[in-house]
Formats: structure tokens, sequence, C-alpha cells
């Protein structure tokens, strides 16, 4: 985008009246703050946010600000050198000589402990930090251009473990493409950027605070020719390659980065056209990274392969739209780009450098900032979730629609935590629940802080376990009770894995006798994917009114909740956390 | 090689949209009867204009370029502009 474009698309940008983003330096911004807002504009056209920044050396009024009167709105912290130490700069009124490791180590714990206390202050709100590039450190050393003297190494080190600290603090940190540095402008008007960084580093640093697209939760891969070289079929288990050499050497590292991806809590499975008996007998003793067991899912026939793929959704209870495959089949992608849209398609690399492309564009798809207790079990869920439907089968207890005694032997047991707006699992839950909740809004971390800050503001959240396993956060509730005592709900939602329980009765009735409410009432929007929501209003025979407003009184929801747990035998208790 | 009126064409595009909030045509503006014409406003010009036309401004021209006339005359000499035929 050339500049005079992002100035047009500035002029008439509609701004956001309640969002921000505070852009934090000690260099003047210029173009990289006007790129930056450009790319908002295109990225949020509805309500964009507008960029706040400070003057030329003003880091420490910006630090302030955003962490008082714009806390709740989102913050880019770009470091430059001189933040560590003011003769770190062309434009420093000192020496061009590096300082002393003792004047680096004191003026580093400064800046430490400034952004630490900038981040406590943030606590909750998305920060977010971009490092200097090694252009931008002025020749101070004694060596020639392209080596660093050892002071000089030790600058960089220094500000990375400042960095590294407030990382581990929770601050994200962007790896934005600027590698060289813009002299003139830098010393005509303190900005260091040149015009075609300051735009791929704005349309980079967008990309990751206002990602594109929603974090998928599935990837689903083919084996022959995807998951080792070779046909399993045709040339047995002891010819295919997926050693840590030769041919195999690739799709080693593959399985290995579908292990990582499996940690982070992305569902893999695979779906493959072979006899069952040539694949799952053999799987496990190929001693592969990858075992059956980190597989929330697979199929091995010879249906097609569209079939399998919504069969793979539907066990894993996801939409269509949160699945990405791999295969080397060009054909079967054909297909599956032309009948299942939604779904991403990959194909298999042949080469070493595509190979780097098909890991960076499935870390694009599967990519968080956190990775929390449910993410890392949740192939283990899946596996207690097929236990508990043997469990059931190999039982001689009926099913009967509506009723929960089924689940009598289950020992479930749901544990509530008041005010659980502290806990980062509660908007991500309430983020990425697309069927059992009360609207399709979706929150930023500003509009979280907002609601928490609210009057007579509440959060629930409730964890379920039984005896097969650990169904993690799988509730939130989020609403204020009014001076009548009235909770009005602003979302509830329950994570799909949960349904059929009674969870949400039990989770009601918990709000009503915790906090003396004596009627639930709030606004339900279809949109289109949470008719389970309106399922468990309507059977609750809820009072409807315009505008899809519902109510429920206590005695209502107490009898609900009695059913539910004389039924199942749930017990229901707090939280010590 | 850029066409003359081409050239202007473009530059008065870049004026329109950097000056956009004063009124009167792009080719008659000079940093005296431009109120928006600031030392922010100038550095978007330049940095536009380079980008506009592939071209690198000297720290003089920088400073030179004070009207559109300036900004033609440099333009033109940086781009080997042929006259308009």
């Amino acid at each position: 985008m050339l500049l005079r474009q992002a100035l047009a698309l500035l002029r008439s940008a509609r701004y956001s009246d309640d969002r921000q983003l505070s852009l934090l330096c000690s260099f003047e911004p210029l173009h990289f703050k006007t790129y930056l807002q450009a790319f908002l504009a295109e990225r949020v056209p509805g309500g964009v946010p507008r960029v706040t920044t400070w003057g030329y050396d003003q880091l420490d009024v910006g630090l302030q600000e955003s962490s008082h009167a714009l806390r709740v709105h989102p913050a880019l912290l770009f470091l430059s050198w001189a933040d560590l130490h003011p003769h770190l700069s062309w434009r420093t009124r000192g020496p061009l000589a590096l300082p002393t490791p003792d004047e680096l180590r004191t003026r580093a714990d400064d800046l430490r402990a400034r952004l630490v206390k900038w981040l406590e202050a943030r606590a909750g709100a998305d920060s977010y930090v971009a490092l200097p590039p090694l252009a931008w450190l002025p020749s101070s050393d004694h060596v020639a251009p392209g080596a660093l003297g050892p002071d000089a190494v030790s600058v960089p080190a220094t500000l990375w473990a400042v960095v590294a600290e407030i990382a581990r603090k929770g601050c994200r940190v962007l790896d934005l493409p600027v590698t060289t540095l813009n002299w003139r402008d830098l010393l005509g008007a303190g900005c260091p950027l040149t015009v075609e960084e300051s735009e791929r580093a704005a349309r980079r640093a967008v990309d990751l605070i206002y990602p594109p697209e929603p974090r998928r939760k599935a990837l689903v891969v083919d084996l022959d020719g995807t998951l080792w070289h070779g046909v399993i079929g045709e040339d047995g288990p002891e010819r295919i390659a997926y050693g840590p050499e030769g041919l195999g050497f690739p799709f080693h590292v593959f399985q290995k980065f579908l292990v990582k991806l499996k940690h982070q809590g992305v569902l893999i499975a695979f779906c493959t056209k072979n006899n069952p008996e040539d694949v799952l007998s053999v799987f496990d003793r190929l001693g592969m990274p990858l075992s059956l067991g980190d597989f929330a899912a697979y199929r091995c026939n010879w249906e097609s392969k569209t079939d399998n793929l919504r069969a793979i959704a539907g066990e894993l209870n996801i939409g269509l739209d949160a699945v990405v495959c791999v295969d080397d089949n060009p054909a079967e992608l054909a297909e599956i780009a032309s009948t299942l849209p939604q779904v991403r398609g990959f194909g298999t690399p042949r080469t070493g450098p595509d190979w780097l492309q098909l890991f960076e564009a499935l870390q694009r798809c599967f990519a968080t900032w956190r990775v929390g207790d449910e993410d890392r079990a949740r192939t283990a869920s899946f596996a207690a979730e097929r236990s508990r439907t043997t469990a059931l089968s190999a039982s001689a207890v009926s099913v009967e629609p509506g009723s929960l005694t089924h689940l009598r032997g289950f020992d479930l047991e749901l544990t509530v935590r008041q005010d659980a707006f502290g806990d980062p699992r509660s908007l991500e839950l309430i983020n990425k629940t697309n069927q059992f909740r009360l609207t399709g809004e979706r929150w930023s971390a500003a509009e979280w802080l907002r609601k928490q800050e609210t009057p007579g503001s509440v959060c629930l959240s409730a964890r379920l376990r039984d005896r097969f396993g650990d169904f993690g956060t799988i509730l939130v509730l989020v609403g204020t009770i009014g001076p009548d005592r009235c909770a009005e709900l602003q979302e509830f939602v329950l994570s799909c894995r949960a349904f059929g329980r009674g969870v949400e009765a039990a989770a009601l009735e918990y709000l009503c006798r915790s906090a003396g409410v004596a009627c639930v009432s709030g606004r339900f929007i279809d949109t289109g994917k949470n008719a389970p929501a309106a399922r468990f209003l309507r059977s609750l025979k809820c009072e409807w009114t315009d505008g899809g407003r519902w109510r429920l009184t206590r005695p209502v929801i107490e009898a609900s909740a009695k059913d539910v747990l004389d039924e199942t035998g749930m017990r229901v208790h707090a939280s010590n956390g | 090689m850029l066409r003359m009126d081409e050239t202007v064409l473009r530059l008065e595009r870049i004026f329109a949209e950097i000056f956009w909030t004063d009124p009167g045509p792009p080719s008659g503006k000079t940093r005296d009867n431009t109120a928006s014409w600031d030392s922010l406003a100038h550095l978007n010009l330049v940095l536009s204009i380079e980008q506009e036309f592939g071209i690198a401004l000297a720290d003089q021209e920088v400073v030179d370029m004070t009207t559109f006339a300036a900004a033609l005359e440099i333009v033109r000499t940086k781009s080997h502009t042929p006259d308009e035929s």
C-alpha cells in the first residue's frame, strides 16, 4: 500500500468511539503509525480502533497513560536501543560510545522495573512489545561494520533479557520485519523506519494483534505420502519411511510438528483410504513420533474424503470451518475445496522449502498466545469421551429422551468459580463457543475489562469432572445483578463437550443461591448456530418478550436443577481457587 | 521514462490527497498558501513522491520543495521526464 493510499484510507475511516490501540515508542512513529492506522481501517472497517501515540521521547508519558486511562486497550510498545541507554542512538546529545557494563545493567534494571510495573497495571489487557533491529544501533564500537565488539553484543542481550522477563509475565512479543535504518528521517524527524519497512511492519503487527480469522481447532492428515513416505497397504509397514534420515526425514519432522500442535490444544485426526487391518494394528508398533493415542479421531476406510471429514468434525463436535487438512492427493484436495469450502486444505510438500511454508501456514491456522491446561488435555478428553460412550453402551441402562439417569454412575462433579473474570480461560471459552451461547458477540480484552469494572458485574465459571476424566472449564456466564436482585446475563456459554448433562441448570441455580438472585434474564440473538441455548431456555419454559428477550424465575431454575441433581447424582461445590 | 502530463496528474493526485483539507487546485499550492502544509504533511509529501515515482530526494531537494512547481521540477529532473509534446 502506497503512503498516499494509506492517507486516503484514513480520511474515509469510520473510527470507533471506544476502541483504541496505544502505540508506545520513544521515536517518532510517523509513517509506521499511518500504516498501522490504515491497516486497522482495512481489518476492522466497522469501527476502526484509533491509534494513540505520544511525542518524541515521551515513552514514560505513554507508559503512564496506557496503564491508567487507556489501561483496557491493547498497547504496542516498540522499543529502541535508546530506551536502554540514551547514548545508544545516532541522535544522542552524549558521546557515540557504548555505556559501561555497569551503566547498562543499572539502566536495564530501571527499564525492567518500569515495564513490569506497566504490565502489572495493565493486567488482563493485551500488551505487545516489538524489539528494535540491530541496524538501529549506532556504530559506537571499534570493529568493522557487520561485526559486533564484545560490548556491543551485550546491548542486544541485555534488552532481550528485559523483554524475556516481561514476556514471561504475559507481554506478547512481535517479530516485526525491520532490518534497516532510515537515517534521514531519524535525524530530520526522529523516525528510524523507512516507509517500506513501516508498511511491512504495520501489516504484520495488525495481523498479529487483530488476526484476520479465528483459530482453527482440528488438523486432519492423510497417511500415505503425508505422515510417512510410501504406501503402507502396498509397500508394507517395514518399507514405508518415517525415520530421522533419508526419504522419511521430512515426514519424521512433520510428525513431531503434529505432536507439538497437539500439546497446544489442536485436535489431530487422520483420514486414510486403507484397510483398517493394514494400519490400525501396526500403527503403534512402528515407533513413530505419533502414536494412535495422539489422534482425537480417525477414519480408515474407503469412503469419500469429504464424507469422512464431515464425520470427523461431527465426532469432534466442531464446525467444518474449524478444520484444516493436509493431503498429498491433489484430486482429493480439489474435491474438498469444491464440496467443503470451509475446510482449509494444504498439499503435502514435495521439497524442503515447501515443508517450511506448510509449517508456517499451519502455525498461522493454529496460533495462540496462551496454552492452558484445557488445551494440553484436549485430546485426552476425547479419549475419555470414548470411554464414556463405551461404558454407556456396555451398561444395561437405557437412555431415555429428556432423562439423565444414565449418568448416575459417572460421578459427575461440578466445581463453580465465582469472580471468574480473572481467569483467561473465561474469555477464551466465550469467544470460541458457537453452539450454546446467547449472542454471537466476540469480546476483546478491552471489552472484557470494562465488563469487569461495571458495577454489579458477575462472572461465574464451572469445571466438570467425572470418573473418566476432567472436562476442564466448560461453562461461563457473565452479567450484572441489579438492585432488584435480577441477574441480566450478557453471555452464557457451555462447551459442546459438556452437553447433555444438565450442567447449565445446575450453574444457574448456583448463581441464584450464591448471589441471592430472584430471576435471571437476558437477550437471545439467533446466530444460526446457537440453537442448543434456545432449546435449553425453551425447555425451562422461560418467558419470551419482544426482541428476543427471555426471563427465568428462581423457582423454575431451582426445580430444573433439582431434577438434574436427583437424576445424575451430580455434586456441585465452590472452587477453592 | 514518464510523460509530462502523466507526471503532473500523478503529482496532483498526491497533493490533493495530502492537502485535502485546503481548497484550491493542487497545482497552485505552496507552503505559504496551504494551511495544512506542516512538517508532518511535508514528510508525507516527500515520502509519497519518492514512493510514487521510485526516486530518492536529496536533503536539499526536501528543503527546497515548498511549492507544487518545485516538486514537479524535482520529479521531472529525477525521473528524466520528457517535455510534453
